[in-house]
């Protein structure tokens, strides 16, 4: 008798309908963790995104009390620009005047 | 539709593209799994961990065409196991099917336990080849990639394999007649 004609004697039993079960369930997780891969990240973005803007609308604060500005040639002047008690005009007039005519 | 297109399907969650993959390598798979290792238990296991490995992104077409892959993936995981184990030879829950009168069964099953004990028996590495050729029919260019030797190499195991198994067939022949 021929090696090959021996050896398909021995047969391979079927799988079981259990493996299909289990390799279906496999495929269904794999997928579904796949498709759920992007949500951490646009989760993220969208929260940079907030942050970014509530930053860009903060409150800032302007000190104009005094400054301190140092020519090129080395000496310091210092300027005061003291705004305490400062009323803005509420009924200001734009007055243009011609300048004269000589 | 390559093999790598058909795999991305899959692991988008394509249930037709998963039904033609899983259909095309349950059973050779399944097949050459039990044949290594003996068992119809093990052997599930060794193919659900291979499709899982695959939905996790393990093929890349570029390195070779999918049913090398498989079957290799299938090998690797045998020879992890059997180091987990600590033993090489076929597990002995032998399941054959019996479709033949009772006398014909008799005998056909204990030809094909000669024939489980006599491939059992081959050292792993001629055990491998001598499936993937005999019964998978592979040809020899696909099995050296499965099993990551040359054609040479695999030539030569395929060779000492069906000398061994004769010498051992043929014994058990003796002894049982």
């Amino acid at each position: 008798m021929d090696l090959r004609d021996l050896l398909v004697k021995w047969e391979a039993p079927e799988a079981s309908s259990a493996l299909d079960e289990r390799v279906y369930a496999a495929f269904k997780r794999s997928a579904r963790s796949r498709s759920n891969f992007w949500i951490p990240f646009a989760a993220a973005a969208a929260g940079g995104v907030v942050v970014a803007g509530l930053w860009m609308r903060r409150p800032v604060e302007i000190e104009m009390d005094s400054a301190v500005v140092s020519s090129p040639a080395g000496v310091t002047a210092e300027t005061e620009l003291n705004v305490t008690g400062f009323v803005p005009i509420t009924n200001g007039k734009i007055v243009v005047v011609r300048k004269a005519e000589n | 539709m390559t093999d790598g297109e058909l795999v991305e399907k899959v692991r988008g969650g394509d249930e037709a593209a998963f039904q033609t993959l899983y259909g095309s390598y349950r059973d050779p798979l399944f097949r050459f799994a039990y044949r290594l290792t003996g068992s119809g238990v093990d052997a599930e296991d060794l193919v659900h961990d291979c499709f899982v490995g695959l939905f996790r992104g393990g093929f890349d077409e570029r390195r070779g065409a999918l049913r090398t892959y498989m079957y290799a993936a299938v090998r690797n995981l045998a020879r992890k196991h059997f180091r987990d184990t600590g033993r090489e030879e076929l597990n002995s829950d032998l399941e054959i099917s019996i479709e033949e009168g009772p006398l014909d069964g008799l005998l056909s099953r204990e030809i094909a336990e000669e024939v489980r004990s006599a491939v059992g028996a081959l050292p792993l590495l001629q055990r491998e080849v001598l499936v993937l050729a005999e019964y998978e029919e592979l040809s020899l260019e696909e099995i050296a990639r499965i099993v990551g030797a040359d054609v040479g190499a695999v030539k030569s195991r395929l060779h000492r394999a069906r000398v061994g198994l004769r010498k051992l067939l043929v014994a058990s022949m003796k002894g049982s007649a």
